[in-house]
Parts: structure tokens; C-alpha cells; sequence
């Protein structure tokens, strides 16, 4: 091991002496782990599969949300007995573990937030089995969401959850976040596409539940009690996915609102005349303004630009849909765009893409809410965004999803300044109650996990949280899988 | 304790940008081989804003990150915030440096040879220009002149079909694997010593078949050492003279052939047609590899990898050479020194079918 120094402090400094109190104060490795304990790992996944040199330690000491949790020692199992095996040891020796995909989570779910093992399954990456005739994908947990539908290409088919990390999140850390996407409006999130899962439970005995076939009422439904349980209930090993006949067209229009009333009327009209969009995306002004000085698009001045893309297997069909809605969009004072061609409709995409990008240069740091709102209050919970933007005096922009009424924030700020760090994650409160207040969730498809988990009894009650209590106990007596997390507040 | 060290105001902020969303894990060419994200770019911007911050001390595991990463600028391509991750990284190395922290052995040696000789061979200069001045100067920069000697007699063999006066300069090193390490210094001198035989030619216009030289030389030279010089690519040079006419292709090679673009050639000085053109004027079938363009992959051989990290650099060398394999193609094709001096180490191991050539060897069998 090389010659490093963690320093075990709490708030840490940069370099020139600023106080730095941004990382919330979880674990920075306890470094407790019994040398025995290691050994007994290692002998399980063997020594390439595993490390605690402390550089990588910190390297998987975050996802993409702002928290922060050093493991003691990271394992990379290849197999459901390596889990298993894991898991009996951690029992054994009451360490926590916590399972990882690829790390992209925006709440601190894969964040070891008590330290101890970190389990990352993305060297359990096969593709078992895909069975076209009854639409049906059977993969290991660390498939990476790009590469199974690459993989479904050849065969017409896809699996139409699309999270905007794709290209690198794990079909694992997909089913335990419930992830969703753009296409949600239309095909919903991973909970409607997992049909049964290989489950390594905490104690570390393995079980199967859900069927092979579509409907299935045969007892409790587990499968969905794993859907997005953030890798507190167990350690998905295999899953089963339904599929979907790949669309053969889509066509996509923007839609420029002057009032946020009018985008949320227009939206309200295309989804309850059974238009069926296979997107319909909202970027409010501040959005626009970070996109076009980014890319040079001109953008006609607006309150917010809303995307629409239907998609269907003829083009008659899809072609009818579009101009129902552009029709409607019309009738509630907006101005519609209709891309003519392929590189149009890329045009558009490229707007919507841009945005993540676009705000990343405005300010250093950001947090990327996720509050969802019933969509009949898209423009009262838009207004509430500006309210709090102007009262914490910090940028917020917002896109999202529109069709779901699923919303991201995003708070921009400068994470080295304490006292903007602090508003920030004022803010971040006040726009959760706003969406409970609203009859929303603090969470659409990012999780609880450690981000929200000091919001979680706003929206739950007490007696709920106490049948999850009871929930996890019976799956996971000693409390060792992902601590922290969801209704677990506090380090 | 050592101080922390202290990366300039627009470096750091550099690093801030990135949210740490993970998507340069589907590009990172030295994640893919060894797997974990220390070897990521994520991981790189972290372990430095972590040493910025004071909590983690530079140590040699670190140092092997920081370094072994080849600048390829892959990541920057998929990155949703835009970090200029490769000079983000060239100045955390060289602020490590600047805290008087020793870089990694093999690099050291590498610098030490560069200094003492001119070039990583401990060698002399191979050939100097003759008295008389040419207007053009062929710079072969030190991996063609010795590792891959073919491509400096097929860019001879093409000029002379073309019936250009030429002379050459072969051996040493421009300086360029030493700037983007971030020992500034050293590049530097290095540059300034090849500044001092490129005035005394004085050309018109230096031709070099090597991407690294042709960035230095354009972009590094004239704030390191005041020298301005015209430099061309060879192949951007090549397909002047097809288009004018001036070199004229006797025969042509019936094959089925997939280009690799060079990661400096095609991402960071944005050549991609040229070669491709010469290709096709070559009469061979283009095979597009997968990852193309300005997406394309890394030959791992890229700033000189395969003297400080080999094993990684083979590794990712024989990924490409897979990829290649994949298209079906006869010959891999590429238009760089290192890359083919990659190319042709891999196959030899995995694909001993696959032909490999740099497009001047291709283009000189067809003068
Ligand atoms: C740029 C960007 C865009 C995003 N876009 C979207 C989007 O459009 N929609 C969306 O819903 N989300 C989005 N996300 C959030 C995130 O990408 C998703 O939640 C993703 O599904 C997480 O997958 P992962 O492999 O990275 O899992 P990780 O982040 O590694 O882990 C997520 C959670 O899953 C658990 N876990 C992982 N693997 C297993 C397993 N095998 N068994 C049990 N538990 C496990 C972890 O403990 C953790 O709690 C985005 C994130 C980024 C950075
Ligand atoms: S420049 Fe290349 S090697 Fe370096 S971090 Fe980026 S992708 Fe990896
Ligand atoms: S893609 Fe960019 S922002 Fe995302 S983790 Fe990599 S370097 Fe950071």
C-alpha cells in the first residue's frame, strides 16, 4: 500500500484555508475491518476482485449527488454465491454493505454512507438469455443499460426505460432506483418492465420471485417490493425484463409558451385526448436562456419550451397524432415547431440535451432535484420554483418531464462558499414541501437514498415508515445492507 | 505532513465542473482495461479535487492515475459539463510537480532521455537537413525514426514522386509527450533544442507524419520557444498534392481496409477526411471501425504510453486491434507513428491475419 494520509476530519479544506463544510459528515472509513474479515473476502472473490487501497477507496466514495461515505474495502463479485457468500461474512462480522452500479445515482444511494464493504457488480455483466418470442430478457445486474439495447437491436425489440445515463448506468442500479426517463410519459419506469428478479437477500440466503409469465398472482408481489428499494432489501442478481417492439417511426415538435398556464393547459390537452407522446419535455426559461448561449440557437422569448414526440409502427398513425396536438398546442396560444426531417427533429434534441451542459457552465456546482407534482399542477409548482429561486436568491433552472409531471430543478451555486452551500440545500427543502404540498413525492425516479432522506417523514407517515421498519427487520435482521438511507435519517 | 497542494483558481474550478455523473465511463479508454474508477476520468478529477482539498496526499498510487492517463480527450466527448478534462489533468500534474513532488519512475527516465539525448532512445540525431535549403522539411519525429523506420521512407518515396525538393530531419523528440505530462520544463528545453535545427533549415513548411508533432509544432511552439513555424500533417499535405495533381497514384490496392483515427489527429487537431480521402484514392474499401471519428478510441501508444505504463498501453492497443477485427477489414490502416507501432506489436499476439499499415506506406506502394 502506498505512503497516503487520510485525514479523519469531518469538514474538509481546501487548499486555501476556506471553510469547507459542503461534504455532509458521513463516513470516512472507519478503517475498523478485521484483517480476518479481508482475508475471508479475498478467499470469496479472490484478490483481482477486490482492494482497499485508499485512492480508489475515495473514488467510490460519491455518486453524482453531493454526498460522501468512504468504504473500508470494495469487492467486485462475478457470481450469486460470491454475493452470497459476502453477505454471510457481513452478517457475521455486522459490517454494512452496500451494493453499487455505476455510480450515477443523483441521492448518495451506492454511497457507503457507514462505511464497509461496497459491493459494485459491474463486472456481472452478461446478457443470460433473450427470448424473443415471448419479449423477455434475462441479464445479470451490471449490463449496462446501452449494451442490452444495443444487444435487443438485431430482434426489433428494446426496453423502453430511458434514463438520461444510459450510455453507463447498470440494469441493477436501474430496477433498485425505479429509474425513468423521457419515454416514461408513455411506457412508465423500470417497474413496469421487470417481470422477476434473482434476489441475494441481506442474511445472504438466495430467492427467485416473479414468473416467466405476464400475469402472475401467486402470492405477495416481492418483485415490486425490490423495485426501486435503493439496495436496502437485497442484492439483485439476475433480472427479467419484459420488452417492447421497437417503434418503427417518431416524430417530435417543439412548442414555445408565453405563460406557464398555457404549456400546462397544452400538455393537460395532448395526454387526455389519448395522443399518446412518447415524450413531452419542459425547459423553463432560465433553461432556454443557459441552452441558447450555449449552443447559439435562437429561441423565440418564452416562459418555457415543451417537446413532443410521438412514436408508433406507421407513419399515417404517428403523422395524425402529431398534427392532433400541434392543433391543440395551437388552440392554447403556442407556438409550434414541427421538425420536417430527421436533422430537424435532431435540432431539437440537441436543445433538450444541451441542457444539462449549458447550466453546468453557469455556476460550479449544482444540485439536480427531482420533485414530482400530479401534472395538473405543472405550472403551479413552476411558480413555486420561481418563488423560491427569488427568495434564497439562487439560480434555479428547470426542465423535465412535463407528460409525468416529474420536474428537475436544478439549484446552481459555488459549493466552496458555505454560506451558498448552505441557501442551496434550504432551498432544496422548501421546493420538496412545495411539491408535497402540491399532493406531489420528493422523488419521481433519483431516489431517497441520502439526499432526501431528511425530508422523508414530510411525506410519509409515521405508521408507514414503521411497516417499512418492519419490512426491512424481517429481510434484514442485522441491519447491515445500506444503512443510512430512505427513512434512516441522519449519519 | 506535506502542504497540500494548490491548483490555480481556474483549474480547480476546472475540476468543480465536474458533477461526477459517470458518463466518461463509457469513453475512458484506461477504465475500460483496468476497470475501476481510479482510472477513470471521474475518478481523476476527484482524487485532485481531493488532494486540493487536503484529503488525500499525493502518494505513487495516485501519481500512476494522474499519469497513466494519455490526454486522448475521449472523455470530453461524452461529457455533459464540458470539463477540459486532458488539460485539467496536464495541470494538476504539473502543479504536483511544482510542489516538488518527483513524477512517476518510468516517466522520470523517459524525461532524463528526452533531455540528455534528444530523444526516449538515448540516441543521436539520426539525419540532419543538408546546407543547402529546401523548402520543405520533413520533421520525422522520434517514434517513426526509430521504431517505425517505414513510414519515414514511404513519406520520402511519395515526395520524390512528387517531385519535390525536401530534406529531412529524423530523431529527435518535439517535446510534445513531456508537455502534455505536464513537465513543462523539460518540454521546454526539449522544444527549444529542436527550435534552434528547425531555424537553421528554415523551410517554407514542415511535413510530419506524426499527429503529436504536428500539435506541438503548431500549438505549443510558438509560447514555449517563439518559433512559428507552417506545419502540415502528411496526410493533409498528401491529399494536396492528389488534388493538384501533382502526385499521381500508378495502381491501386483492392482490400477491405478500417482506419483507426489517431486520437490526436482526429479529436484534437480534427482531421478525420483527409485520410480517409487518401484512402479511397488508394482504391481501398473503407471499413468504419465502431468507434470513429471524433468518438474514436485510443491506441493506448499515445504519449510514448508504452515506455511508462506498457502493460496498459498493450492491453489497449489489442482492444482496438480487436475492434478492427470486427469490421472484417484486411489491413487496419492509420496515420501515426505510435498507433502503428501499436498496431503492429498487438497483432502479433492477437490477430496475426490482420495486416497493419500507416496510410504514407500505403500510399508510396501505389507511386
Ligand atoms: C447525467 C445523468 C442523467 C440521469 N438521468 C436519469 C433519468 O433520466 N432517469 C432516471 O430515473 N435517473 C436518471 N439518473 C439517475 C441514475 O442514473 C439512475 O438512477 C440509474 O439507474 C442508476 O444506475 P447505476 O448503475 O448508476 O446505479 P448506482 O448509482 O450505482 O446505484 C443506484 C442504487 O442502486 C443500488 N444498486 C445498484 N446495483 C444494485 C443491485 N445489483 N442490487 C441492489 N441494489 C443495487 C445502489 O445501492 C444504489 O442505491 C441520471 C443520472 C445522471 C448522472
Ligand atoms: S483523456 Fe483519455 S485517458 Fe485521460 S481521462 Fe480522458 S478518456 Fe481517460
Ligand atoms: S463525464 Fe464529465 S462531468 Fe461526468 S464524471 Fe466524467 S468528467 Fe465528470
Amino acid at each position: 500500500m502506498g505512503r497516503m494520509v487520510i485525514r479523519i476530519n469531518h469538514a474538509p479544506r481546501p487548499s486555501d484555508g476556506k471553510a469547507y463544510e459542503f461534504y455532509p459528515p458521513w463516513s470516512q472509513g472507519a478503517g475498523l475491518l478485521e484483517p480476518s474479515l479481508l482475508k475471508a473476502l479475498e478467499d470469496v472473490v479472490g484478490p483481482d476482485n477486490m482492494t482497499t487501497e485508499p485512492v480508489e477507496l475515495l473514488c467510490y466514495a460519491r455518486d453524482a449527488s453531493e454526498n460522501f461515505g468512504k468504504p473500508d474495502v470494495i469487492v467486485w463479485p462475478r457470481t450469486t454465491e460470491q454475493v452470497s457468500a459476502v453477505l454471510k461474512l457481513a452478517n457475521e462480522y455486522k459490517v454494512p454493505v452496500t451494493p453499487r452500479g455505476a455510480g450515477t445515482c443523483l441521492s448518495g444511494g451506492p454511497v457507503p454512507a457507514k462505511g464497509g464493504i461496497l459491493m459494485v457488480m459491474t463486472r456481472m455483466d452478461r446478457i443470460l438469455d433473450i427470448d424473443v418470442a415471448n419479449m423477455l430478457a434475462l441479464v445479470e445486474p451490471g449490463v449496462v443499460w446501452q449494451d442490452l439495447n444495443n444487444a435487443l437491436e438485431p430482434y426489433g425489440l428494446f426496453l423502453p426505460p430511458d434514463p438520461a445515463s444510459g450510455a453507463v448506468c447498470t440494469i441493477g442500479g436501474c430496477i433498485a432506483e425505479d429509474a425513468g426517463g423521457m419515454r416514461a410519459v408513455k411506457y412508465g419506469t423500470f417497474r413496469d418492465w421487470v417481470q422477476a428478479l434473482e434476489v441475494v437477500l441481506p442474511t445472504g440466503e438466495v430467492i427467485w420471485t416473479g414468473s416467466r409469465t405476464r400475469k402472475c398472482v401467486s402470492g405477495y408481489d416481492l418483485v415490486h417490493l425490490f423495485v426501486g428499494s435503493e439496495g436496502t432489501l437485497g442484492v439483485i442478481t439476475k433480472a427479467l425484463l419484459r420488452l417492447f417492439p421497437k417503434p418503427k417511426y417518431a416524430l417530435v415538435m417543439s412548442a414555445f409558451a408565453k405563460d406557464l398556464r398555457d404549456a400546462g393547459r397544452a400538455v393537460f390537452y395532448v395526454l387526455t385526448r389519448g395522443l399518446t407522446p412518447s415524450a413531452a419535455e419542459i425547459m423553463d426559461k432560465h433553461t432556454l436562456r443557459a441552452v441558447s448561449e450555449f449552443t447559439g440557437a435562437e429561441l423565440p422569448d418564452c416562459e418555457a419550451m415543451l417537446i413532443f414526440e410521438f412514436d408508433g409502427y406507421t407513419l399515417s398513425d404517428v403523422r395524425a397524432r402529431l398534427r392532433e396536438a400541434k392543433k391543440l398546442c395551437e388552440a392554447t396560444n403556442l407556438k409550434v415547431r414541427v421538425a420536417e426531417s430527421e436533422a430537424e427533429a435532431s435540432e431539437i434534441w440537441e436543445l433538450r440535451r444541451a441542457a444539462s451542459p449549458a447550466l453546468a457552465r453557469l455556476r460550479p456546482s449544482s444540485i439536480h432535484e427531482d420533485v414530482t407534482v400530479p401534472v395538473s399542477k405543472l405550472p403551479d409548482m413552476l411558480e413555486r420554483i420561481g418563488k423560491i429561486s427569488r427568495e434564497f436568491g439562487m439560480l434555479i433552472a428547470t426542465f423535465g418531464h412535463a407528460g409525468d409531471g416529474n420536474l428537475h430543478p436544478v439549484i446552481l451555486f459555488d459549493e466552496r462558499d458555505p454560506e451558498e452551500a448552505r441557501r442551496a440545500r434550504l432551498a432544496a427543502r422548501e421546493l420538496a414541501k412545495a411539491a408535497l404540498e402540491l399532493g406531489g413525492t420528493l422523488t419521481g425516479e433519483h431516489g431517497i437514498g441520502l439526499s432526501k432522506a431528511p425530508f422523508f417523514t414530510l411525506e410519509h407517515s409515521r405508521t408507514e415508515v414503521e411497516v417499512m421498519r418492519a419490512i426491512k427487520k424481517a429481510l434484514d435482521p442485522n441491519g447491515i445492507m445500506n444503512p443510512g438511507k430512505i427513512w434512516e435519517a441522519g449519519p | 505532513m506535506r502542504k497540500a497542494v494548490s491548483l490555480p483558481e481556474e483549474v480547480l474550478s476546472e475540476l468543480y465542473r465536474c458533477f461526477r455523473c459517470g458518463l466518461c465511463r463509457s469513453a475512458c479508454p484506461t477504465f475500460a482495461v483496468k476497470g475501476s474508477e481510479g482510472w477513470n476520468a471521474r475518478g481523476r478529477l476527484m482524487m485532485a479535487r481531493y488532494m486540493a482539498e487536503g484529503l488525500l496526499e499525493p502518494d505513487e498510487a495516485f501519481s500512476d492515475r494522474l499519469f497513466s492517463c494519455n490526454s486522448c480527450g475521449a472523455c470530453e466527448v461524452v461529457c455533459p459539463a464540458g470539463v477540459k478534462v486532458a488539460d485539467a489533468l496536464r495541470a494538476v500534474r504539473e502543479a504536483l510537480l511544482g510542489a516538488g513532488i518527483s513524477p512517476p519512475g518510468k516517466v522520470a527516465e523517459l524525461a532524463k532521455a528526452i533531455l540528455e539525448h534528444g530523444n526516449p532512445w538515448s540516441k543521436e540525431v539520426a539525419r540532419r537537413p543538408t546546407d543547402e535549403k529546401k523548402p520543405i522539411l520533413v520533421f520525422t519525429g522520434c517514434v517513426a525514426s526509430e521504431l517505425e523506420p517505414g513510414i519515414v521512407k514511404a513519406v520520402e518515396k511519395v515526395l520524390e514522386a512528387s517531385g519535390l525538393s525536401y530534406s529531412v530531419l529524423e530523431g529527435p523528440c518535439c517535446g510534445f509527450p513531456l508537455f502534455k505530462m505536464g513537465l513543462r520544463e523539460e518540454a521546454r528545453r526539449a522544444a527549444e533544442a529542436l527550435a534552434g535545427e528547425l531555424k537553421a533549415a528554415g523551410p517554407k513548411l514542415v511535413i510530419t507524419p506524426c499527429p503529436g508533432c504536428t500539435e506541438m509544432l503548431e500549438r505549443y511552439f510558438p509560447a514555449l520557444t517563439g518559433l512559428k513555424v507552417q506545419v502540415e500533417h502528411a496526410t493533409v499535405f498528401f491529399r494536396r498534392l492528389l488534388r493538384e495533381g501533382r502526385l499521381v497514384l500508378k495502381r491501386k490496392v483492392e482490400l477491405k481496409a478500417a482506419y483507426h483515427d489517431p486520437c490526436v489527429l482526429a479529436r484534437s487537431l480534427g482531421i478525420y477526411e483527409a485520410p480517409r480521402e487518401l484512402l479511397w484514392q488508394s482504391g481501398l474499401v473503407l471499413a468504419e471501425m465502431e468507434a470513429n471519428r471524433q468518438m474514436t478510441g485510443c491506441c493506448g501508444y499515445g504519449q510514448l504510453g508504452f515506455l511508462t505504463y506498457p502493460d496498459l498501453a498493450e492491453a489497449m492497443a489489442k482492444r482496438r486491434v480487436e475492434e478492427a477485427l470486427r469490421t472484417g477489414a484486411d489491413v487496419l490502416v492509420t496515420a501515426c507513428p505510435s498507433c502503428l507501432h501499436a498496431f503492429s506489436e498487438a497483432v502479433k499476439e492477437v490477430a496475426r491475419s490482420l495486416a497493419v499499415s500507416d496510410i504514407t506506406e500505403v500510399l508510396a506502394e501505389l507511386v
